[in-house]
Order: C-alpha cells, then sequence, then structure tokens
C-alpha cells in the first residue's frame, strides 16, 4: 500500500515540477544554514583556540581601553610611555617585558609595492616569547641579532604570498624608504593575521615612525611559578599609577578565553536563530504549498475518493507528499551544507585559515536528527491542509471547478 | 381522490414502514397520487405509479415479489447551504432499483438526477432518509467502509472522464487498485482492455487523448475492481455520436451479458428508450413521466 501510496505522490510531485521544487528549495535553504552552522561551529572554535595558544599560556597581555572591550581603545590609537611598561618588570613574578607596536607600513620589494603589518618588539626579549609561549617557529634564516641591525623577519604568507617573487633571507626590503635586511622566516601559524605580517625591531620602528618612547601593548611573561591571578592584580595596580592611558586591561589567558568565548557564543546564537527561523519559513512554505495544492487537486480528490479512498487513504497521501518536501530538502539541504562549509574552508585556507572544516567534526548522527526534524516539518504543515482534503464528501470535491 | 388502498402484504416491498403505500418497482411514493394503476397477485391488490411499472411486475412477478430491491432510497432529502439560502436539491425522494437492471435517470439541468446517483454510488450522504444497498442502510456506514463499498461495488464513468493529469491512461486504469488491500490481477484489466481498445495509447497522459479514448479509460477503471453496479453521469455526453454510441454498446453489453446493474444519468431520449426503466426527476422529487417509458409503451 505505502509502495503504491508513494509512487502514486512522486508522479503527483514530477507533474508540477516548478512548485515542488521551489517548495524544496524553501527547505533547503534553512537547512543548508544550520549544517553550515554546525560544521564550521567546531573549525571556528578551533581557529579560536589556536590564536588564544599565540597569546600563550604565562603571557599576560597589557592594552589600552576598558576590560569589557580592550580591543576598542586599542584601535584608539592610545599608548603607554615604555618606561612605565619597563616599570612593571619589577613585579615580583614577573619574568620579562615586552613592549609592542602595531602598524601598517608601505613595503617595496623588487619595485613591488605593498601595505604591510608590522610588529615591533625587542628582539632578544620577543624571541623567547614567541619560542616559549607562542610556539612561534623559525622556518629559514635567524632571529635578528640585534635592535640596531636593521633586519626583519617575514611571517609565512608575507614570504612566500605577497610578493610575484618570493623574498629569500639575506634580501632587502624597503620599509617606509629604508632598507631592512630579510634575517628570517616564520613557519606558518594557521592564523591570517600573523602569518601575513612582517616584524621589526622596536627601535627601527620607533625610528620610521618617529613616536619615541610609546608602545601601544605589552607581553609579560611570567616566572614559571608565578601566581597569575595575583600578578596580573599587581600590574593593574602599578599601570594605574600612571596617566598616559587612563582605561587599560591587563589580560589573563583565562580572561580572554573568556572574552573570546562569549562573542563566539553570542555569534552562534545569532546564527542558530537565523537558521531556526529560516527553517520556519521552509515549513510556512510547504504548508502554503500544499494548501495550494489541495485547492488545486480537490477534483482528483474527488476522482480517487470515488474509485475508492478513504479519508485516511487521501490524508497518508498528502502526508507522504508534504513528509517527502522536507526529507528530501533536508537531505540536499545537508548535503549542500555540508558543500558550502567544505567551500568556506577552502576560501579560509586560501586565506591563511586553516582547519576551518574537517570532515571528521562532521556530526553525522545531528544530521539524521535534522533529517528526522525536516520530515516531521514537513508532515506537521501537511497536516492542516491534508485533512481538508481528506474531510471532503467525494460528490462536493467532484463539483469543485 | 383515489380508492381506499389495501395494504398488500409485508413481502413484497411496497410498502414503507410509515405505512405509506408504495410503488413496487421504481419505490415511488403512490399516497398523495391520483389514478394508480393496480392488479391483485396472490390474493393482494398491489399498486403501481403507471403502467409501465405494472408491466414490469407483470412480466416477472416472482423476482419482483420476492427479493428486496438492490438499492433502495428511502425519504431522502438532500439540502446544500449556499451562504444563508437553502437549496432543496432532493425532497423526500424514494427510489427502488432492482439487480441487473438498466435504469435511466433523466430531468432537466438542476432537478437533481446527478445528486441521486451520488446518493446511490455513496458519493454523497443525504440530509435526511436512508440509502439501502442489499437492505443494508449506507449512509451510516463507516468512512472507510463507504470507501471499500465505493472500490469494489460501484463503478463510476463520468461525463468530463475524470482521469488523474499526472497518471498515464494505464495509470489511470489501475488508480482503484491503489487503494484495496486485495489486488486484482492486472491481467484481468489487460483483457479488458483489449476488449474496449486502446492501441498503443496505454503511456499517453489524458490530454494527449481524445474525448473517445479517455471516456474508455475511465470506463476501463470503473470496470477494474469488477463492480456489480456500473453508475454513468452523462457518460456519453462529451461524445461525438459514434463515439457516443460505441460507448453505450460496451456499458449496455455488460447489462445484458454480465447482469451488471446500469444506471445512466443522460439527457439523450435515446439512451433512455433503451433502458429498462426511465426514472424522471423534477424538483427534486420522482414524478410519473409516461413519454419517457417509450420503450415499456411500446413493447
Amino acid at each position: 500500500m505505502l509502495r503504491r501510496f508513494l509512487g502514486l505522490t512522486l508522479k503527483g510531485l514530477r507533474y508540477r515540477p516548478v512548485r515542488s521544487w521551489l517548495t524544496i528549495l524553501g527547505v533547503i535553504i534553512g537547512i543548508m544554514l544550520v549544517v553550515i552552522i554546525l560544521a564550521l561551529g567546531d573549525g571556528i572554535k578551533n581557529a579560536v583556540a589556536k590564536t588564544l595558544q599565540m597569546f600563550g599560556s604565562d603571557l599576560v597581555i597589557v592594552m589600552p581601553g576598558k576590560e569589557t572591550n580592550p580591543f576598542l581603545g586599542f584601535i584608539g590609537g592610545q599608548k603607554f610611555k615604555e618606561k612605565d611598561l619597563a616599570a612593571l618588570s619589577e613585579i615580583p613574578g614577573v619574568r620579562l617585558v615586552v613592549p609592542m607596536e602595531v602598524a601598517v607600513l608601505n613595503v617595496e620589494f623588487q619595485g613591488e609595492k605593498k601595505a604591510v603589518m608590522f610588529h615591533s618588539q625587542p628582539w632578544r626579549e620577543y624571541k623567547i616569547i614567541a619560542e616559549e609561549s607562542q610556539a612561534l617557529k623559525l622556518l629559514q634564516g635567524r632571529w635578528p641579532e640585534n635592535d640596531e641591525a636593521r633586519e626583519i623577519m617575514l611571517g609565512y604568507r608575507a614570504a612566500f604570498k605577497l610578493f610575484k617573487t618570493a623574498p629569500n633571507v639575506g634580501d632587502d626590503i624597503i620599509v617606509k624608504g629604508r632598507r631592512f635586511k630579510v634575517a628570517g622566516i616564520f613557519a606558518e601559524v594557521g592564523l591570517q593575521e600573523e602569518d601575513n605580517q612582517m616584524w621589526m625591531s622596536h627601535k627601527d620602528f620607533q625610528a620610521l615612525t618617529s613616536r619615541r618612547g610609546f608602545a601601544s601593548s605589552a607581553a609579560i611573561k611570567l616566572e614559571k611559578d608565578a601566581n597569575i591571578d595575583l600578578v596580573a592584580k599587581q600590574i593593574k595596580f602599578q599601570l594605574s599609577k600612571q596617566d598616559t592611558v587612563r582605561d587599560f586591561s591587563v589580560l589573563t589567558p583565562e580572561k580572554a578565553n573568556r572574552l573570546v568565548g562569549n562573542v563566539l557564543s553570542v555569534i552562534q546564537i545569532v546564527l542558530i536563530v537565523i537558521a531556526l527561523i529560516s527553517l520556519v519559513v521552509g515549513a510556512v512554505g510547504i504548508m502554503n504549498t500544499m494548501y495550494t495544492s489541495v485547492l488545486e487537486r480537490v477534483k482528483q480528490i474527488g476522482i480517487m475518493k470515488a474509485v475508492g479512498a478513504s479519508r485516511e487513504d487521501i490524508l497518508s497521501l498528502f502526508l507522504i507528499e508534504s513528509g517527502m518536501i522536507g526529507l528530501v530538502g533536508g537531505i540536499l539541504g545537508v548535503i549542500l551544507g555540508i558543500a558550502a562549509a567544505f567551500a568556506a574552508g577552502i576560501i579560509a585556507s586560501r586565506f591563511g585559515v586553516r582547519g576551518l572544516f574537517s570532515f571528521a567534526s562532521l556530526d553525522f548522527l545531528g544530521f539524521f536528527v535534522i533529517l528526522i526534524i525536516t520530515f516531521m516539518t514537513g508532515v506537521l504543515s501537511g497536516i492542516l491542509p491534508a485533512r481538508q482534503a481528506a474531510s471532503m464528501e467525494p460528490a462536493e470535491a467532484l463539483r469543485y471547478e | 381522490m383515489h380508492p381506499k388502498l389495501q395494504h398488500p402484504p409485508t413481502e413484497i416491498p411496497s410498502l414503507s414502514a410509515e405505512g405509506k403505500i408504495i410503488d413496487p418497482i421504481c419505490g415511488m411514493n403512490l399516497d398523495d397520487l391520483p389514478n394508480l394503476v393496480s392488479l391483485v397477485y396472490k390474493g393482494q391488490a398491489i399498486h403501481f405509479c403507471d403502467e409501465g411499472c405494472k408491466k414490469r411486475f407483470e412480466a416477472d412477478p416472482e423476482r419482483f415479489s420476492k427479493m428486496p430491491p438492490l438499492i433502495q432510497l428511502k425519504n431522502v432529502w438532500k439540502i446544500f447551504k449556499i451562504g444563508d439560502t437553502k437549496i432543496e436539491v432532493l425532497r423526500n425522494l424514494s427510489l427502488h432499483i432492482w439487480e441487473g437492471d438498466f435504469i435511466a435517470i433523466i430531468g432537466a439541468s438542476g432537478s437533481g438526477k446527478s445528486t441521486v446517483l451520488n446518493m446511490i454510488g455513496a458519493l454523497d450522504k443525504p440530509t435526511a432518509g436512508q440509502v439501502f444497498y442489499r437492505d443494508k442502510d449506507i449512509t451510516t456506514l463507516k468512512d472507510a467502509e463507504r470507501a471499500e463499498l465505493r472500490a469494489k461495488t460501484f463503478g463510476f464513468v463520468f461525463q468530463q472522464y475524470n482521469l488523474i493529469p499526472w497518471l498515464t491512461a494505464y495509470e489511470n486504469m489501475l488508480l482503484p487498485l491503489t487503494f484495496i488491500t486485495t489486488q486484482t490481477e492486472t491481467s484481468a484489466v489487460k483483457a479488458r482492455l483489449s476488449e474496449i481498445g486502446l492501441g498503443e495509447r496505454l503511456n499517453h497522459r489524458p490530454f494527449e487523448l481524445s474525448g473517445g479514448e479517455q471516456q474508455r479509460v475511465a470506463l476501463i477503471r470503473a470496470l477494474t475492481n469488477n463492480p456489480e453496479v456500473i453508475l454513468g453521469d452523462e457518460p456519453t455526453g462529451n461524445l461525438d455520436s459514434s463515439t457516443g454510441e460505441k460507448i453505450l454498446g460496451i456499458l449496455i453489453n455488460l447489462n445484458k451479458k454480465q447482469n451488471k446493474t446500469l444506471i445512466i444519468v443522460t439527457h439523450d431520449a435515446d439512451i433512455a428508450s433503451q433502458a429498462d426503466q426511465v426514472i424522471t426527476i423534477k424538483d427534486g422529487q420522482m414524478i410519473r413521466d409516461h413519454r419517457a417509458h417509450k420503450k415499456i409503451y411500446t413493447e
């Protein structure tokens, strides 16, 4: 019986291909969004985890701007006095303080001009942080010998993807009209920001930008057995004595984690709400199609009843139809969603964000649940119109024009 | 004033429970009818609406006096409501149909003749009154039982053919098999197919077929479950005369050779003239119509 009903329904759906596919499309879009969010959710978390790794577990970052949103202050361009930052190294538990500065500078290599993000810091201290806390590894060359050597370091993509001919270790690159030598190239980190970046010494940077005695932020490495929260508090106290930057934040790894986690979950909630809304829109689409198709087929319902279809038969036929629309939409939505997530992963890796999508992290049980939900959505949105169709007397239905 | 009537014996189904006198052949209520035709059979007076019914009784009194009619409509009302207006389509209509008969139902447009056919075939429920099939009140059946009755007992042929547009001719023929659990042999359908003839057009959709071809498909569909009763609502109304004659020929053949009860609603006097009995409906009631009984009166 079910097989015969299925056959009858399929023939009906194929008879109205445009209508059927448009309805299915409504479901596909909703499911696709849900699947993309689910498939990329893990990848986004991984990418964020990697960023936090760069942060280092024994590092405290000091930056301008309020605690609730330190990034805003960072953009605002407030700067600490270098001597205020240097004073922090007196705090017990602090191993070293690395003042840092970030700016976009014009770069020229073999006649090709680019704007590149530069990170400035004293080499000796930064080398310790990079190697011990941030897993920033040297791929080629060496670290610059001293802060006056006029040497720069290149991120992986800055070295190999930025210019038509990739600069080698020992090549000269012109930064803001001055000649620098490439001392080394870092291995790929998998984060766009780091990989596209170039590094120079704080002294060189200040000479180029003529902003002496200031730094926009600092990375503070703690002693191995230091109490990170206690030291952070002391840093805060110490910094509150200076008055160049009123609002500043002292970010511990745990705090940074929480901050990023909050942002991430808000994004995820918004995306899921969007996905659910589009799913509801899909369901309304099915219901609309089913209602129209009941009205269109009143006469055929009468015919089927005349040749022996019962109320249950008609109900089943319409529910199978709406369930099938839901299920096909769901299956295609899952497939296209995975494909879209896969494509997003490829595009993201082009821009240096690795591991956004992986088949291994796909939750197939979750997809199965999605298919059941879409099938049920289809069936439920078909119930009202199907019941209306089924309850007609055959003669009444046959009279309908 | 008609003579005081004596009630016939109870085994003759001419007496309704309410003590009304009815014509055993056509089922007409005779209470208010002047000039009844009567005869005495086995010592009992039996009354008829007209000579036609009486002649039918005389031809085979055993048949008409012993068994209940195959189909019986008792005091059937059908009232449609359109907004606040009530339209009485059938008004207290009573009717008998005997097994194996070819009945023509005639009447003007809007007289209610199609509604009568729908009542007989369980396509519609009366507002009041009862419809019996083999002494069983089908108006009280559950939806599934009525559906089964339609599937197994009645075969419908409509003026508009009423084929499902997204199914091929062959799939339309097999449509009744979709809804019943006991699988009829598709070979029976194929045999019928060669009998009625549709050539190579089995895989065509209805819109690719001529009217005559569509009606043949509809006819085969009506016969798929080998029904006892074939109901035709102007089955030749949309066909040219020669195609119409062919379709009618097939239907009459089924009635004569396979003893299938054939009930046809028609405008066509020629069709009515070939029926065993003609029932005339006017304003929702059955009336005496001598002109319609041409065949019976001329025999």
